[in-house]
């Protein structure tokens, strides 16, 4: 049977995108954020100045872009959830000349199109290079969208290994961190931090509430189940993000216990 | 060939006849015909159930309590096309093709194809199929072609809706009823056992299914689009969904079914995952007219062959400043 390759963008690739650093500064850094002025290094090799000395290229200022490419279970600390000291970052250059749509094959790259002054960039798969998280801070111009991020999962794996599944096989990973993120980022919209949003994940949820004919929700009738709000996320996103909302806000109404009249 | 369009929604009842009661015939609703198989042309009748099954007549196939399937409405299904018809007996598994062929007299003639209930067992005109004109004969040839191979290569009776392209994904504009009647189909799990997936009263599913509520909440809304997305693709890579639903996983002895009524999606679709596939991928041609692999549950790697041959070029490659490192022989 012959098959061609797989090849696949989405339309709405980016959640945000900005051309100057920082956006969306309440979502906390994730895998396929995008930031401007970040010091990008290159391998060391012979430096022409002296003998027996190595030098590495080094590339900083407003077009040094780069993009986080790791999971955020491994660019974080499993402990205490805040980013590790050193992040894994793709260089980002401009889109070379012939490849386009539907981006067939050059699987070391991501096409990040229109990214930066309506012109076309490239993530560099095959160069990531460590950036010390701290430089990331306020240096963020663009995040993808669920379907950008399925996307980028989907290239990093014909990257790596040349695993060929459809980009819908990596939604629902995509959908998890997506959702994930954006509760945390209301969680630091809230309390101006990040830390508790993980603790808070894991603990249970309160339950889906019964909806009537009208499509309305009643009152006093959700039960809990055992699960945590973590693992009840996606399917309970709006409830635990009602929780959320509860928790600062208690004039939000529940629906875990009857409502006084 | 594009089947999307064969099964745009058309409500045909308007055209129905209405039949007399079945007599010695218990929990029967009322039913209109729909038309007649050529084979012998015994009468297909359509409840006026609200669930709206299309059934066989009670004396014309099969023994009475099954084929009442006016009674039983979890046991059969059925989309319906302008052109095409195909049901589904959820017990048996068997699925059938059906082509309209004319009008006759309020009703229609159907023409069924050559899937049958066991092998060998004749429904219907396959011959009168592939004499009628186009454009119907090209669709009646295509579901005979995708049916045979059923029949003939694997000899049984399940096979994916999707995988012998008699339904496709629904639309993205796809309306409430279409979609909790597609999660009904391929769950085939009954209106109250989804309508705790959902939290709703039974009823409420119902008429979901049938149209006669659209409004779920938007939360209820996004659930559906991702139950549905899990069953087609457990359908489409030929997992017996109704069965796997209901067998017990090795998370917490919970079944599947389970594990959704607690909200656990991330684990069904982790299960759902280990899943083995169809043995071969099959090549699909998306949306963008773009070939695509649709990779079976088994990993397939890409073919050298199909690497690009020459590099590309990186142009933007200015402002590396070069930094003296200082070579550090041990970590220590």
């Amino acid at each position: 049977m012959s098959m061609e390759p797989v090849d696949f963008l989405p339309e709405d690739l980016y959640l945000a995108r900005q051309d100057a650093p920082h956006i969306r500064p309440a979502r906390p850094f994730s895998q396929g954020d995008i930031f401007a002025d970040i010091p990008l290094v290159r391998a060391a090799k012979q430096s022409a100045k002296r003998a027996n000395q190595l030098a590495a290229p080094v590339k900083t200022g407003p077009n040094a872009l780069g993009m986080i490419v790791t999971h955020p279970c491994s660019s974080r600390s499993r402990s205490t959830h805040a980013l590790k000291e050193s992040i894994s970052v793709a260089p980002i250059v401009r889109c070379p000349e012939g490849f386009k749509p539907p981006w067939a094959g050059y699987y070391e790259f991501f096409p990040l199109p229109g990214l930066k002054g309506g012109e076309d960039y490239v993530a560099n798969l095959a160069e990531i290079c460590p950036v010390r998280s701290e430089y990331l801070d306020g240096h963020r111009v663009a995040c993808l969208s669920s379907a950008g991020l399925a996307a980028l999962f989907h290239r990093l794996a014909m990257n790596a290994s040349r695993l060929e599944r459809i980009p819908d096989h990596f939604a629902p990973e995509a959908e998890r961190l997506s959702t994930e993120m954006d509760l945390w980022e209301l969680w630091v919209s809230t309390y101006d931090e990040e830390d508790g949003f993980q603790a808070w994940l894991d603990e249970e949820f309160s339950g889906q509430p019964m909806e009537d004919e009208q499509g309305q929700l009643v009152i006093g009738s959700a039960e809990r189940t055992g699960t945590s709000r973590r693992e009840a996320l996606r399917w309970n996103y709006e409830e635990v993000e009602a929780e959320l909302e509860r928790l600062s806000d208690p004039h939000v109404p529940g629906w875990h216990t009857k409502e006084e009249p | 060939m594009a089947t999307r369009d064969l099964f745009a929604t058309e409500d045909l009842s308007a055209s129905y006849s209405a039949l007399p009661a079945i007599a010695g015939a218990s929990a029967v609703a009322s039913r209109k015909l729909i038309g007649y198989y050529t084979h012998g042309g015994q009468p297909l009748v359509r409840s006026s159930d609200p669930e709206g099954y299309f059934i066989p007549d009670l004396d014309s196939w099969g023994a009475v309590g099954w084929s009442q399937g006016t009674a039983l409405p979890e046991a059969t299904a059925f989309e319906m096309g302008k052109d095409v018809m195909v049901f589904r007996f959820l017990r048996s598994s068997d699925v059938v093709p059906v082509v309209r062929h004319q009008s006759l007299d309020g009703g229609n003639i159907f023409l069924f194809t050559n899937l049958a209930p066991s092998p060998g067992d004749d429904w219907g005109a396959q011959g009168a199929v592939h004499e009628l004109s186009d454009p119907i004969g090209s669709i009646a040839r295509y579901i005979v072609q995708s049916s045979s191979g059923i029949v003939q290569s694997q000899h049984i009776k399940r096979q994916s809706t999707t995988a012998d392209g008699l339904a496709t994904e629904l639309r993205a504009d796809a309306s409430v009823a279409e979609i909790t009647t597609r999660i009904a189909t391929l769950s085939r799990l009954t209106d109250q056992e989804l309508a705790r997936l959902f939290r709703v009263a039974r009823e409420t599913y119902q008429r979901w299914r049938t149209g006669e509520l659209t409004n779920p909440t938007q939360a209820n809304r996004r659930r559906q689009g991702l139950l549905l997305r899990l069953l087609q693709d457990l359908d489409m890579r030929g997992v017996e969904v109704g069965e796997w639903l209901k067998n017990v996983s090795d998370i917490d002895n919970l079944t599947p079914y389970q594990l959704l009524e607690r909200g656990r999606l991330d684990e069904v679709e982790s299960l759902a995952a280990k899943l083995p596939g169809h043995p071969v991928p099959r090549t699909e041609v998306g949306d963008d007219r773009s070939p695509r692999t649709q990779a079976p549950g088994l990993p397939v790697f890409g073919g050298r062959d199909r690497e690009p041959a020459e590099d590309l070029v990186l142009e933007d490659d200015e402002g590396w400043v070069e930094v003296e490192a200082e070579a550090i022989e041990d970590d220590e």
